[in-house]
């Protein structure tokens, strides 16, 4: 479904990207995992047309999508739910999710979407008339989700959903998650710096280090490697939270 | 009496126009102008230059409009490529640079103006009255309000709500930040170059002084004292900005000192503005 390859991106003279390449199959979930400013937010950005890759390539379905602006990638079906939930905090919750599906014409649809939403995440319709900045830290990332959802994108860019969350709260997150992937067959690129948590959900794994990516595979391959272990699980480390 | 009473009605009427077009920019798309009365100026200088060069009143009044978003677009394109502080820069640089280009041009007639604009015109008739002019004034302040109201509520003021709000996450809804952006310095340049144009054949003389940042700033200050965003704030910001100076006309030299000061004492016990957040269709509404 989605296919980077060799990609590069530079922030003026420093390189985030160097080279990385990675796939997603149609309902598959897969994960990038590795620790700050590997440029894991660089590739989801860079997949949505927020931030322009200097060279390599970014194929949706066997279309070119790299040179494209974000509202058409969005409309070729990639939906970004940005780090840190960037909500419109000023505007009222049913104000996020209308600006959700800005791309899309068919208003009939959208009253429909947003109800469909609204039972997806029932908090959201309890708060609908609420300003999206005074929501908590979970009931924001339901939003964000909700919002990019509303676009109905046929694949989901997930930056770091767990940021900040409780683990109870992260837990519910990851099940709605589980959830779109299952139910909807949504494709899903997720970026968490919780690779516990990330390695369980998903098909799939990437380990990003300074800009590249150093090993990949299956996740039950990931978890039992020596390496993933000692760096980002913590060998040895009883999982109390399973 | 009564032509002085018309007088100030006609002036509080395009500075209306004028603030209404600025809120465009800085209360609907959340950015900062310090140059508005540059686009105020062309579109004086444009429909004044082109009444005495043999056009008809509709005509010049609409290319004013035209050519003066034109500019508009060409000060967006570079500009906007900044944001906050530097786009207020930009902006002040700007108006400087066009008041200077009115003061330095030899068909604009220098610092000494441009002299001899035809009155407005209607149907072959010159309207020299001034309860027609303030006809006209009210007539075209009209048709903006029912536009700012549509635009408002129109998928365009949607986007430029979300961009006001939060501009990065706009573009992740797949909003064209920029294209939008510059679609608010267009609108807004365009309305403001009709009230330039109402203005020049209102008086039949303009010179540079009327088009410095002394003016940017007065229909800042409607803008921001009537409440960003509010329709109805921009009105009662130009009529009550145009009305104090008359009305303190008898403190002769002290006039500024409260005029200043009733800015600032406004400014501190109602920061959001007369209107703030409540809309005029609300308060005469529904009462819970």
């Amino acid at each position: 479904m989605l296919q980077v390859r060799n990609l590069h991106i530079y922030y003026g003279q420093i390189q985030a990207v160097k080279g990385a390449s990675l796939h997603v199959k149609p309902g598959e979930i897969v994960a990038l995992i590795g620790g700050n400013g590997a440029g894991k937010s660089t590739i989801l950005r860079a997949i949505s047309g927020i931030v322009k890759s200097t060279s390599g390539s970014i194929l949706l379905s066997d279309t070119e999508i790299s040179s494209l602006p974000p509202e058409r990638i969005l409309k070729n079906g990639i939906g970004h739910v940005p780090e840190g939930r960037r909500l419109f905090r000023g505007l009222t919750v049913h104000d996020n999710l209308m600006l959700g599906a800005y791309s899309r014409n068919d208003s009939a649809r959208i009253k429909n979407d947003i109800e469909t939403m609204e039972l997806l995440f029932p908090i959201l319709g309890k708060r609908r008339k609420q300003l999206a900045g005074t929501l908590s830290g979970g009931e924001q990332q339901m939003l964000a989700m909700a919002r990019t959802l509303m676009a109905r994108p046929r694949m989901l860019l997930l930056d770091e959903p767990s940021m900040g969350l409780a683990p109870i709260i992260t837990s519910q997150i990851y099940e709605k998650i589980g959830l779109l992937n299952k139910n909807e067959g949504l494709s899903i690129l997720l970026v968490e710096q919780n690779a516990k948590l990330a390695l369980k959900l998903a098909h799939r794994g990437y380990v990003i280090e300074t800009g590249r990516v150093v090993m990949e595979g299956p996740t039950s391959e990931l978890r039992e490697s020596n390496e993933i272990q000692r760096a980002y699980l913590g060998k040895g480390y009883r999982e109390v939270w399973e | 009496m009564s032509v002085y009473i018309f007088h100030v009605l006609i002036m509080m009427g395009i500075y209306a126009i004028l603030a209404l077009s600025l809120n465009i920019i800085v209360g609907f798309a959340g950015l900062v102008s310090l140059g508005h009365a540059a686009f105020f100026g062309i579109g004086a200088y444009v429909s004044g230059l082109l009444m005495i060069n043999g056009l008809g009143f509709p005509a010049a009044f609409f290319l004013s409009g035209i050519i003066t978003s034109l500019l508009g677009l060409c000060l967006a394109l570079p500009s906007l490529r900044v944001k906050d502080d530097y786009l207020a820069i930009v902006t002040l640089g700007f108006g400087i640079i066009i008041g200077l280009v009115f003061l330095n041009l030899e068909i604009t007639g220098g610092a000494d103006g441009l002299v001899g604009i035809p009155p407005v015109s209607l149907m072959g008739k010159p309207l020299y009255s001034k309860p027609g002019f303030f006809g006209l004034v009210a007539g075209v302040l009209v048709v903006m309000i029912v536009t700012m109201y549509t635009l408002k509520q129109s998928k365009i003021g949607r986007a430029w709500a979300a961009i006001r709000d939060n501009d990065v996450s706009a573009a992740f809804m797949g909003i064209n930040v920029y294209g939008y952006k510059t679609m608010a310095f267009i609108t807004s340049s365009f309305w403001a170059g009709l009230a330039g144009s109402l203005y020049a054949h209102y008086t039949a003389y303009i010179n540079p002084h009327t088009f410095n940042m002394h003016t940017s700033i007065m229909v800042l200050s409607m803008v921001v004292l009537g409440g960003i965003g509010s329709i109805t704030g921009s009105i009662l910001g130009a009529v009550l900005l145009i009305l104090l100076p008359e009305i303190l006309r008898p403190l002769a030299d002290y006039q500024d000192i409260f005029y200043g000061a009733l800015l600032v004492a406004m400014m501190i016990f109602r920061p959001q503005g007369i209107m703030g957040r409540v809309k005029i269709t609300e308060m005469f509404g529904r009462k819970k």
